[in-house]
């Protein structure tokens, strides 16, 4: 008994010592049109676990690449990407991913969609019904993607990106599509989701007032090549209040990190 | 109704849908009305049937069976082939779109014979294989394989790669990749080929059962003008072209429930 305890105890420790996240000199080349595109460059950045991390940056800038290549979905140039200390070779269960575009597969319904995003594809009904209310879709469960707003499809693949019970989730502006009202709900509904499961977020934005509601830490990336141009910590209480005065503070912060 | 040039058009209201069907039966009416004209006014005596005697003669097939009998053989040909082609077609489709090396093998030999018409085959399947029911299959598979096998191709190689990033990241087996993934995105294109594919075997078959055959509805025809037997003649080719057009209707029935999920309206 005292035996597996302090086993089970060396083995957590020695996890705890690696970062969720540890991104070391990663950088990003692109062959585009026969010349070489340096898209980002030697980025060194450790994400510690339950933190919830946003990347700002312009347009082009690298963000989704970046978030690609924590997903295993492509491979850095250079450098690597480590999850727990384990090299990421490929995608897998511990990452869930969240597209700039929803990517549900058309012929499917959105509870098919989902279901393709559990790890026993869905025989297990209960948790693909939790899913669905969870984002709010639970009268659309029979619907077709064509037949969902943006804002609904971004949901169900948000959904689907949770099914995989995912340790850390990887989100490329989620919330782009939507209109300022279901914004500010579904902020609130992202905070909910990342406080209850423990996650380990990183969410690509390009509004400062969303990074700063949410994260533990903003890193702004300058363009061509992506670079970290700095890293702003936001050391407000949750839930945050947009009105407070010290939310200014971090607004021109950030404003000025990104001029 | 019959090519649904217009019916096809998506979101035409059920009424005027209902008012060109009308329209394209005009044209036939009138065709029958000429030629019952003709054959009451004695033009082509001993020659042309009239209408009267085309509906005796088709009664008469019936009620002997004769009919019902060249049908089903045609059919059952074009099935048995069909699956066939199918199993052929769709298979090698999927292997040439997923591994370029077999399509660089296949290609030139595939677009060579598909400038061979099948009925340039026949003579030669005759002599290999006889007049049996093989010569008959071979020639269906040949018609039906080519659209088959390239709609199919062309449907896999036109996923968008965002579809495939997303099996990737979710995992998919094997057999997920074919059934969730590779199956319904080019379903569109499969059904197309798979359509294409029968309506080519149909016109093929007839030819064949004109050429090597004794039982068939291309056999009816062809023994009907060595008795010239115009009536025969009229009803054999009535019946070809009503039963792909039914056959074709039946695809279309399919393809809407398959395809339900695309925008249509
Ligand atoms: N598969 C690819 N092949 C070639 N170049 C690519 C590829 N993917 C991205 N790029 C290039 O990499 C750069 C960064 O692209 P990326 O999509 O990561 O930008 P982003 O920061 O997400 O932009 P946005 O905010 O507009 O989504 C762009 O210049 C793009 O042209
Ligand atoms: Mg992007």
């Amino acid at each position: 008994m005292k035996d597996t305890y302090s086993a089970g105890r060396i083995e957590n420790n020695s996890a705890d010592t690696f970062p969720m996240i540890e991104l070391s000199n990663v950088s990003k080349e692109y062959i585009v049109g026969g010349s070489q595109l340096s898209v980002l460059q030697k980025l060194s950045l450790n994400v510690a676990p339950a933190e919830f991390v946003s990347i700002i940056g312009q347009s082009g800038c690298g963000k989704t690449t970046l978030l690609h290549m924590i997903a295993g979905l492509n491979q850095p140039t250079e450098g690597q990407i480590r999850i727990r200390g384990k090299l990421v070779k490929g995608p897998g269960r511990d990452r869930g991913l969240v597209f700039q575009e929803p990517r549900l597969f058309p012929w499917a319904t959105v509870a098919h969609n989902i279901r393709l995003g559990l790890p026993d594809r869905g025989r297990d009904e209960g948790r693909l019904w939790e899913l669905l209310r969870l984002v709010g879709l639970q009268d659309f469960a029979q619907a077709y993607p064509r037949e969902l707003s943006g804002g609904m499809a971004q949901r169900a693949a948000l959904a689907r990106a949770l099914a995989g019970s995912p340790e850390i989730l990887l989100l490329d502006e989620p919330l782009g599509a939507l209109d300022a009202v279901t914004r500010l709900k579904m902020q609130d509904q992202l905070m909910k989701i990342w406080q209850e499961g423990s996650l380990t977020v990183v969410a690509v934005t390009h509004d400062i007032d969303e990074a700063i509601v949410l994260s533990t830490r903003i890193v702004v990336l300058s363009p061509r090549p992506g670079r970290i141009k700095g890293i702003i910590p936001v050391d407000l209480p949750y839930p945050r209040d947009r009105t407070a005065l010290d939310f200014n503070v971090y607004r021109q912060e950030l404003l000025a990190v990104l001029e | 109704m019959f090519f649904d040039l217009e019916g096809d058009r998506i979101g035409l209201r059920e009424n005027v849908r209902m008012r060109n069907g009308l329209r394209g039966l005009a044209v036939p009416l009138l065709m029958v009305l000429l030629w019952w004209l003709a054959a009451e006014s004695g033009i082509g005596v001993g020659i042309l049937p009239s209408p009267w005697e085309v509906i005796i003669t088709f009664k008469d097939l019936l009620a002997s069976g004769e009919l019902q009998a060249h049908v089903k053989t045609s059919l059952l040909r074009i099935v048995q082939g069909f699956f066939l082609a199918v199993g052929l077609g769709v298979p090698a489709g999927i292997l040439a779109a997923v591994f370029p090396p077999f399509a660089q093998y296949v290609s030139p030999i595939l677009g060579f014979l598909r400038q061979v018409p099948p009925v340039a085959w026949i003579p030669v399947l005759i002599m290999v294989l006889g007049i049996g029911e093989a010569t008959k299959l071979a020639v269906i598979v040949y018609a039906a394989f080519f659209p088959i096998f390239m709609n199919t191709i062309l449907g896999i190689t036109q996923i968008d790669d965002h579809f495939w990033e997303v099996a990737r990241l979710l995992e998919f087996s094997s057999r997920e990749i074919l059934w969730e993934l590779i199956l319904p995105a080019s379903a569109p294109s499969l059904i197309a080929g798979l359509r294409l594919g029968m309506s080519n075997s149909w016109r093929a078959l007839v030819a064949a059962e004109m050429l090597a055959a004794f039982s068939g509805l291309g056999y009816m025809i062809m023994a009907a003008r060595s008795l010239v037997r115009m009536d025969e003649m009229f009803i054999g080719i009535a019946v070809i072209g009503i039963l792909g057009l039914a056959i074709d209707w039946g695809w279309k029935l399919l393809e809407g429930y398959v395809l339900r999920w695309q925008n249509r309206e």
